[in-house]
């Protein structure tokens, strides 16, 4: 069956426009309002999402930015599979691997300019990439080196991301937008526009007419033939309007189809409600940087307080970081909700440092409320801004994803001794990260302290902060650190002796997170063992952190193991 | 002993001593966690290196500082509980870790569905597996020093190849299925003289390559095809059935394989090609007509029937059951008993069910719905058709023909041609031949001949670094040795792969993945041996039959497409007694057997969900593991926040015992 007699039919059921524009610029495009279409619901990657997120992860994946030409990547996705003659010559497939791009340069059917625009812009396009001789070529790298032959999954990925949008059925939304037609427990999957040509009897006389055979009804809709009439024809009206850049025809049937898809199945749609937090919920970038803004400036005020004296400043820096933290909070919150699983969101390395520093963050309020210094809220604060920018910054700084995207994990992930274990040592990790911002605090304050004056430092002049009273905090914050870490250990020992077999095994990951917790073990004993405690407790704060950090992100990065996802 | 004393006093007795072996134990841990050079370069897994002695020795010199600090420093007081928790907790932990990795086994299984595991394999030790070919004879030798991670081949004789187990190997455990005449491998094979393995070489990551030549002192026999390759430039390629590995090939669709059998059994061989087909038809007052059908061919049965064999289906699936038979179509012509009728009869192979189709001349075979009839249109008739392949000539590797080249004798060279239309023609090559063979898309007639001697041998093929993959290797699956056979005065180096499950199944006396390449044959033995680098298989300590195995989608997903929910095996388990019981494990949900002293847990899985991967481990001294922890942090808990509150208590207590002091004094001063 031809695609073309489809989209000729389709828009036949749209009832076509009359005037023709033939201006060529974008400027019409000022005028759509895509809104309602940014919130239809559809299924990819055995997850429900929006169209927006859906279009932002696609363009993301294919050109690694989320907008092109100053339009937005939900208007890029649509024009690629409206008008795809304006998208597969154009090089927008972002190829990250540097060395990669330099294979080009073996390459025959380009000239040396192209070759040097690869190598330093490294976007290809879809037709380049499938053209023979670049394939041979590919092949060629891929069976001389297993790193390149990752780097080039990834460029293959992002073609066949590219090429489903752009040719697989150009003219139709290229995701499955409608939902399943039963609520019948194994009928879970939704449809592409394409699948249900079948199931309306308007399009199966067009496609007879045709001469084609036309395709079986998938079951499920019988009763649901208008609303899939409906469907089509707004979908149709959509090509139409793009076509003819008509932005209120296009406007008109954003509008039916996000109000026709939810009535198929209403009870499997998710609610409006869902489906807008989650749009604003991504534009927010997920509540990290706006949490982070408070926090940053909540930790100065803090500090200066810490260092002033000034009660009524501190008060501020605690108001401040109260409101980062309610924007920490509902940014887990709703990514909880937009998950949908009992179990709180704790699967993968965005969501286990997002958690570690709430815990952070809230302990090191109870603490700063219980002894009000501005210590212990400065090092939370600072820990929680720090986490939080992390996290946005890292697929950008790093090129890989560390899990921002809702999607779903291995099912051994699913244990509730992974949420426990989990927890108490991504906490252990956010409190080492605070006895770091203490011990450094006290490593600065105790040289800049003429040396006759050190031994005076239990004193507290004018209510300022005394480093014996530092040294106080930071032991306090090491001390949980270092227990909650030895039980976070042991529990993840006895969630191993179920899943891997055995409860230790010295996978790098717990290797280090036990030279980690010696360190803090080391700590607690040069307490009773040298006369200058607070020195060595600030010296070993600032190691055990940076051992804990290796733990935590090299060795996922340079030793392979069995805790890679973490 | 003053001597003694200071050093006790700065040593066992010092708290600093104690933080300087616990830095060093940190320091070794970091070490052989993160620089994994280190470890490899003296050869040593993770286990075995968390279980050497230098850090045994670390360990035991904590263990006795912490009892001498403990004993001597810290008086045993309610405030004290904690730490003294604590520290028993810690020598707890460290006695049970010991005790645990002292005992430790730890393995994997694989279990083909409806099959039954018998051994497992452990992670670590690797075997030298050998069988005697064509016979239920496996034995294995356990390769306990075998190195891991570097490439020793066999030329540089480096001592990490030096082990006792690697040399001069004679006897092996039997494995399986039986031998009388014991364990060593000259008796299996009827050789006065011993045959003795020595693995001289043993690469980390290598693939294994096999060399087909032409050699006067050999006699085996084999078939040199020259091939022209459409571009101009061509090759040759000699098939030899001295090896199961270098046997066979297939081209496109065509399947090609050697064989060599003694004369007498051509003609046998002959006749079951002639005869894989069988249609017999009875009809009455018709004699039982048997013959070999052929596409569009018409065979006359007498008393007015006539039938042609229209169409044949490898394929067919049955309705219902979906299961694969073999089935004919044919077109009967019946003239008498009047009226003459023509239709469609399709039969299955093996089934005497007679499915008539009404003639529609728009339509061929297959049919459209609504010709089927209910009842046979000539209930009289009865056709049967069955398909016997006892010289395995048709294809088995998804071909859709089969060239067998014969070899017998000093001379012969048959082609016997098979395919599923056109059933077998045979042509005698023994001056040479030609088949066609689809190259490159193009069909090319490629020369035949005999060879009159060939040798097989292998060599290893070392992986250049940056072609290697972590997982591959992780597995070990691409291990390769290099193994000297000697037998008197003959000796020859023989590469050979790993296979990771090389035990046989007990049902087919066949393993899982069929052990390639590896094949010795010794001068004067009976039989070809193969050997295989493996695991050393352990007894399993129930017998394990995988009932189901099932992979959970996520709602959307399909097929072998990740993430997965879950994997869940349904096992059959067998205890010592004969005692059945099914339980099921999934991700996270061991099943606990013998009173949790084992455990089997969900360790691999094929995505086409024709096996599972079970992880078997025993589970020593877990409980007094567990118990230290408990210790430990019951302790930190009291030692950080109830040790703090006594102390005030104390204090106050103190504090008001001094106050009550100098009341009672005042009135006397």
């Amino acid at each position: 069956m031809k695609i073309s007699a489809i989209l000729i039919s389709i828009l036949l059921l749209a009832l076509p426009a009359a005037a023709l524009a033939d201006d060529s610029s974008d400027a019409w495009a000022d005028q759509l309002d895509l809104s309602p279409l940014r919130t239809i619901a559809l299924q990819n990657n055995q997850t429900i999402k929006t169209l927006d997120t859906f279009a932002r992860q696609a363009l993301d994946q294919i050109a690694g930015r989320t907008s092109i030409d100053g339009h937005d990547s939900l208007y890029v996705l649509l024009d690629m599979s409206f008008r795809p003659d304006r998208w597969v010559h154009r090089n927008i497939i972002k190829i990250t691997n540097v060395p990669l791009r330099q294979e080009f340069q073996l390459l025959d059917s380009i000239d040396d300019t192209e070759k040097q625009r690869i190598l330093h812009e490294g976007t290809v396009s879809l037709v380049f990439l499938e053209q023979q001789d670049v394939l041979d070529l590919l092949r060629d790298v891929q069976s001389r080196s297993v790193a390149k032959s990752k780097a080039i999954d990834q460029i293959m990925m992002a073609r066949d991301a590219m090429s489903l949008i752009c040719v697989k059925d150009a003219g139709l939304i290229p995701a499955a937008i409608v939902p399943p037609g039963t609520n019948n427990p194994d009928d879970v999957k939704w449809h592409e526009l394409h699948d249900l040509f079948g199931n309306v009897p308007e399009l199966v006389d067009v496609i007879k007419k045709t001469g084609s055979a036309p395709p079986d009804a998938v079951p499920g809709y019988a009763d649901k033939v208008p609303l899939l009439s409906s469907i089509f024809a707004a979908s149709g009206g959509l090509l139409d309007g793009w076509d003819k850049e008509d932005a209120q025809k296009i406007n008109r049937s954003a509008q039916t189809l996000a109000d026709v898809l939810p009535q198929v199945n209403p009870e499997v749609y998710p609610s409006h409600a869902k489906r807008e937090v989650e749009v604003v919920y991504n534009r927010l970038m997920k509540l990290t940087i706006p949490g982070a803004a408070f926090y940053v400036v909540a930790f100065v005020m803090f500090a200066m307080a810490a260092r002033s004296g000034l009660a009524g400043l501190r008060k501020w820096a605690l108001r401040l970081m109260i409101v980062g933290f309610a924007i920490h909070t509902t940014g887990i919150g709703i990514r909880w909700w937009l998950v949908g699983d009992i179990f709180p969101p704790i699967k993968n390395e965005f969501e286990s440092v997002m958690f570690s520093a709430w815990f952070g963050a809230l302990i090191g309020l109870i603490l700063e409320i219980r002894w009000p210094r501005g210590v212990f809220g400065a090092a939370a604060s600072f820990v929680g801004a720090l986490a939080l920018v992390a996290i946005f910054a890292a697929p950008y700084v790093t090129g890989t994803q560390i899990g921002g995207e809702i999607a779903p994990v291995q099912g051994i992930l699913m244990s509730y001794w992974l949420y426990i274990h989990v927890t108490m040592v991504t906490t252990a990790y956010a409190l080492i990260a605070m006895g770091f911002v203490l011990s450094a605090w006290w490593l600065i304050r105790y040289y800049a302290t003429p040396k006759d004056q050190r031994a005076l430092a239990g004193a507290a002049p004018d209510g300022r902060l005394s480093l014996a009273a530092l040294d106080t905090c930071n032991l306090v914050v090491l001390q949980l650190a270092f227990w909650v870490l030895g039980a976070g250990i042991i529990l993840g020992a006895i969630w191993a002796d179920q899943s891997w077999g055995r409860p230790w095994g010295w996978d790098p990951k717990e290797t280090f997170a036990l030279v980690t917790w010696l360190v803090y073990l080391i700590v607690v004993h040069v307490r009773v063992a040298t006369p200058n405690k607070g020195w060595w407790t600030a010296v070993l704060g600032c190691f055990g952190f940076f051992v804990m950090l290796f733990n935590w992100i090299g060795v996922n990065f340079l030793l392979v193991g069995l805790h890679s996802y973490a | 002993v003053r001597l003694f004393q200071t050093f006790f006093r700065y040593t066992f007795n010092n708290v600093v001593f104690g933080i300087a072996l616990m830095a060093a134990v940190g320091a070794y841990l970091a070490i052989g966690s993160g620089v994994v050079s280190v470890r490899e370069h003296f050869e040593l897994t993770d286990l075995q290196f968390f279980n050497a002695w230098p850090l045994k020795l670390l360990m035991l010199l904590l263990c006795i500082n912490l009892v001498t600090v403990t004993w001597n420093r810290i008086p045993l007081t309610p405030p004290r509980y904690g730490v003294w928790c604590i520290h028993a907790g810690i020598i707890t932990l460290i006695v049970g870790t010991s005790f645990y990795y002292h005992f430790k086994v730890e393995g994997r299984t694989l279990i083909p569905v409806n099959q039954t595991a018998v051994y497992f394999y452990d992670n670590t030790d690797r075997a030298l597996w050998v069988r005697v070919m064509n016979r239920p004879i496996f034995g294995v030798h356990a390769l306990p020093t075998l190195p891991r991670f570097g490439d020793y081949p066999p030329e540089d004789q480096s001592p990490r190849m030096s082990g006792a187990d690697l040399a001069n190997i004679q006897r092996f455990h039997m494995i399986g299925g039986q031998s009388e005449t014991g364990d060593e491998a000259a008796q299996w094979l009827g050789l006065d003289k011993p045959v003795r393995f020595d693995i001289v070489g043993f690469y980390a990551y290598a693939d294994v390559a096999q060399d087909v030549l032409e050699d006067p002192s050999s006699n085996d026999s084999g078939v040199e095809l020259k091939i022209a390759s459409p571009h101009g430039e061509g090759g040759s390629l000699i098939l030899s059935a001295a090896d199961p590995s270098a046997a066979k090939q297939v081209f496109g669709v065509t399947e090609l394989e050697h064989r060599d059998v003694s004369p007498g059994s051509v003609q046998m061989i002959r006749d079951a090609a002639v005869s894989m087909f069988r249609l017999s038809a009875s009809a009455s007052g018709l004699p039982l007509v048997t013959f070999t059908p052929q596409i569009g061919k018409t065979e006359n049965l007498g008393a007015g029937y006539s039938v042609t064999l229209e169409s044949y289906d490898p394929a067919f699936p049955l309705f219902g059951t979906h299961e694969l038979v073999q089935a004919l179509t044919l077109r009967v012509v019946s003239k008498s008993p009047a009226p003459a009728r023509e239709f469609w009869r399709m039969i299955l192979a093996g089934r005497s069910l007679q499915t008539d189709f009404k003639m529609d001349p728009a339509t061929t075979p297959p049919f459209v719905k609504g010709n089927r009839q209910k009842d046979p249109i000539d209930p009289d008739l009865h056709l049967e058709f069955g398909f016997e392949d006892v010289a395995d000539l048709m294809p088995t590797q998804g071909g859709s023909e089969k060239h067998t080249l014969l070899t017998a004798g000093d001379k012969t060279l048959l082609d016997i041609h098979t395919s599923f239309n056109q059933g077998a023609t045979i042509q005698d090559f023994s001056n040479g031949g030609q088949i066609p063979l689809t190259i490159d898309g193009q069909s090319v007639m490629t020369d035949v001949a005999r060879v009159g001697h060939v040798r097989i041998t292998s060599h290893v093929v070392p992986t250049p670094t940056a072609r290697r993959e972590k997982d591959l290797g992780d597995s070990g699956v691409k291990q390769a040795a290099v193994v000297r056979v000697s037998c008197g005065d003959w000796s020859q180096g023989v590469a050979i792969p790993c296979d990771l499950y090389a035990a046989p199944d007990p049902a087919t006396q066949e393993p899982f993945d069929p052990w390639s390449l590896g094949t010795v044959r010794i001068p004067g033995a009976s039989a070809p041996l193969q050997l295989q680098l493996g695991f050393v298989p352990l007894p399993l300590p129930a017998l394990l039959t995988l009932r189901k195995f099932e992979l959970v989608h996520y709602p959307g997903g399909e097929g072998d497409n990740g993430p997965f929910r879950d994997f869940r095996s349904t096992l059959e388990i067998q205890d010592a007694t004969g005692e059945r019981s099914v339980a099921v494990t999934s991700g996270n949900n061991p099943i606990y057997f013998d009173g949790g002293r084992y455990i089997f847990f969900q360790a691999g899985y094929d995505p086409d969900q024709r096996f599972t991967v079970i992880g078997v481990g025993n589970r020593p001294g877990v409980g007094i593991m567990i118990g230290g922890c408990v210790m430990i942090i019951s302790g930190l808990l009291y030692a950080f926040y109830i040790k703090p509150a006594i102390i005030r208590r104390m204090k106050a207590a103190a504090l008001e015992r001094a106050v009550n002091r100098s009341e009672t004094q005042a009135p006397v001063s």
